[in-house]
């Protein structure tokens, strides 16, 4: 049976085709659910964060004209909702005092072997504040103005916030790569 | 421009094509929250939040500013018998050209206009504080509080003198005799004053006579307005410890003017009966309870649903603003009935199916022996068909005849009501169609079920008696019709039926009212 495309399956929806429907979430949903993940606090939240987004996509989907891709549409749907959700929770700024952290290169090796799980697990520690405007910037590919209006700061906020995430990031990738080696070496 | 970092690269590289199973139960929620049912739901829910913030935006301040305007009574009394003023003034008209209707003792009230005026802008000059505002005693007529009598009005000053004989407006019992007499351009002592007082009485303290506040005078003009409601006073002891402060109740200059009202023309009575219309919808929740073990699979078969109230109340309301109402009420609640018979096997149910039974048997030639023989049989058996999973599904629906009993409070802000109200009320079960259980599974012969309507049944549906609370905000359209609408939260208290299995539904509540008021402000008697 011919795959149906993602055209096909907007139009379907449009009809409240639930087979279209299902289809549709079934295509992106394993997508969509690794991008609340990143956003999220936890597991249940992201799953939270992946309902309403669905929710919205299947509410929202005649606003899509077909001028992109119908996944950056449903992933921007999904982004918007998680940042809806962190603003419900409201959050705090949490300021860990990363300022003293010096910002030093990191190694090439230090990042090698740096798996999905791992990568996401150091994505999860940031504080909520940095890990939002991490994840938007550095992987989402959003520039610091739509952060600001996104989220409700200033520009100077978010560069701030990316530069503290950086360097969070920075020293537990360094962290983690002086562990390695330190077992390596007590291996020999 | 974007400053991209090596970081960024890296996390962007390992994770933004990266995937993670999500559980399966959250497409099924997916579908659940796009189902119609629950989009109804979430916008009732939304409607309720709105329609509660709304009534407590409203009514909040309404209540507050009600409770505020008690500070001035008097205001609040002028403001309220509109009438008054033309009728007033045309009893003044009346007198200033001698009619001869007025009684008797006319000639009491027949001042002459000049000498009116006169005498109020001179009180008025008299009585001026330091900031130039009238003090309320502006008519300054020094006379004792109850002791008044025939010749003691009007004694040093000019006059005009309103002299309250027997008066003591402090108290708040109600209906009060209030008594004024009014005594016109008599010399002290040239006449009786009974002789040429006008006497009126009065029902309502509530509409104040201008005679209460000028009972006392402050020697410099300054005063202070104590207490709320008929308790308001001088206090003297105030007025010669801070002649500085002046405190007047709200709009109390009306109070001073030549055409203040020398009689009330309109009373309020002490409460008004109403008759309305009600109407309601309910959103039930609960269940089934009590200690036979048919209430949980009842309560699991049996879904609560909307419902919905309708009927005709009346009551009455009195001046405090408290109410009392009783109602007749047609009242219907639905649910839904889905029960999974599990069937019974083992009933007689007439038929049979053939089931082949087959069997493979080892049996040895000798008990010695180590040849044996494998026999095969098959044989054909006739089995009895018992019932089998059973599915009934109903849409039950259940008439009640609803007696409430309620009491108010209401607080009238010019045409708004604010009230919120308490409930008690009976329901007796006049209708019932659908489905019930009338065993479980607990039993041999399997759940069974029969009509709800069945008197197997009657004894679970006795009187339910239920409380509920909520809150109206109430518009007059007219003088005599207002409509009140509100939330509200009823909850069954007890039930006078079977103890084992009874009903216990709960749920939220919208009310409508459209009340019709019999008694309005009524005009004074004339003596």
């Amino acid at each position: 049976m011919r795959e149906l495309t993602d055209q096909e399956l907007v139009q379907g929806c449009l009809r409240e085709d639930k087979k279209c429907q299902e289809a549709l979430y079934s295509r992106y949903a394993r997508r969509m659910y690794a991008v609340c993940l990143r956003y999220a606090r936890h597991a249940l939240e992201a799953q939270d964060v992946l309902q309403d987004g669905w929710v919205r996509v299947f509410d929202k989907l005649h606003m899509f004209r077909g001028e992109g891709s119908l996944e950056g549409w449903i992933r921007r749907t999904m982004v918007h909702t998680a940042i809806s959700n962190y603003r419900k929770k409201s959050f705090q700024q949490e300021r860990f005092g990363l300022e003293h952290l010096p910002e030093e290169p990191v190694a090439a090796t230090a990042i090698d072997g740096l798996g999905h799980a791992e990568l996401l697990k150091l994505v999860d520690q940031l504080p909520e504040g940095y890990k939002m405007v991490f994840n938007l910037f550095a992987i989402e590919g959003y520039d610091h103005a739509e952060i600001a209006e996104m989220i409700g700061c200033g520009e100077s906020t978010s560069r701030s916030q990316l530069a503290k995430a950086r360097r969070f990031l920075q020293l537990r990738i360094s962290e983690r790569h002086v562990k390695i080696h330190e077992g390596e070496t007590s291996d020999r | 421009m974007k400053e991209r970092h090596p970081i960024d690269d890296l996390f962007r590289e390992g994770l933004y094509n990266s995937e993670a199973v999500p559980p399966a139960e959250v497409w099924e929620r997916v579908v659940a929250q796009r189902s119609w049912g629950h989009r109804l739901l979430a916008g009732l829910q939304r409607r309720w939040a709105i329609s509660l913030f709304a009534l407590l935006l409203v009514g909040t301040p309404l209540a507050w500013y009600g409770v505020r305007s008690d500070a001035a009574p008097v205001a609040a009394t002028s403001a309220s018998t509109p009438a008054a003023t033309p009728e007033e003034r045309s009893t003044s008209l009346a007198a200033k050209q001698g009619d001869e209707d007025l009684g008797p003792n006319a000639g009491a009230q027949t001042l002459p206009d000049s000498l009116q005026e006169s005498n109020v802008v001179h009180a008025a000059e008299h009585t001026q504080g330091a900031d130039g505002i009238p003090a309320p005693n502006a008519s300054s007529v020094p006379k004792q509080r109850s002791n008044v009598g025939p010749h003691s009005s009007t004694s040093d000053q000019d006059n005009v003198a309103i002299a309250g004989a027997g008066v003591n407006s402090r108290k708040t019992e109600e209906p009060e005799l209030l008594t004024y007499e009014r005594s016109g351009d008599k010399e002290p002592g040239a006449g009786s004053v009974d002789e040429a007082a006008k006497t009126v009485t009065a029902t309502s303290a509530s509409i104040r006579p201008v005679a209460e506040v000028d009972a006392l005078t402050a020697p410099s003009g300054s005063g202070k307005l104590v207490g709320s409601g008929t308790d308001d006073y001088f206090d003297m002891e105030f007025l010669l410890a801070h002649p500085h402060r002046i405190e007047y109740p709200r709009r109390l200059d009306s109070m001073l003017v030549n055409d203040r009202p020398v009689e009330a023309p309109y009373v309020l009575p002490n409460g008004a009966w109403w008759l309305g219309v009600q109407f309601g919808w309910n959103e039930w929740n609960g269940g089934w309870t009590g200690a036979s073990p048919l209430v949980d699979e009842l309560n699991q078969a049996e879904e609560w649903q909307s419902g919905w109230q309708a009927g005709v109340v009346g009551g009455r309301t009195w001046k405090s603003g408290f109410s009392v109402s009783l109602g007749l009420e047609v009242a219907n609640a639905r649910s839904r009935f889905l029960f999974n018979g599990a069937g019974n096997n083992d009933s007689d149910t007439g038929a049979y199916e053939f089931v082949l039974d087959t069997t493979w048997q080892v049996n040895a030639v000798a008990p010695d022996s180590s040849y044996v023989v494998y026999t095969y049989s098959f044989d054909l058996v006739a089995v009895p068909i018992g019932e089998r999973g059973v599915r009934y599904s109903a849409s039950n629906r259940y008439t009640l005849l609803n007696i409430p009993l309620e009491i108010a409070w209401q607080k009238n802000v010019k045409r708004f009501t604010f009230a919120p109200r308490l409930s008690l009320n009976a329901g007796l079960f006049i209708g019932r169609n659908g489905t019930t259980l009338e065993n479980g599974s607990n039993v041999d012969t399997g759940p069974t079920t029969i009509p709800a309507n069945d008197p197997r049944a009657d004894d679970r549906f006795g009187m339910l008696l239920s409380g509920s609370a909520g809150m109206d905000l109430g518009y007059a359209i007219t003088e005599r019709i207002q409509l009140f609408a509100g939330p509200g939260y009823s909850t069954v208290l007890t039930s006078f039926g079977d103890n084992a299995l009874r009903p216990s539904i709960n749920g939220f509540t919208v009310r409508g009212r459209l009340v019709y008021e019999f008694g309005m402000m009524q005009r004074k008697a004339r003596p």
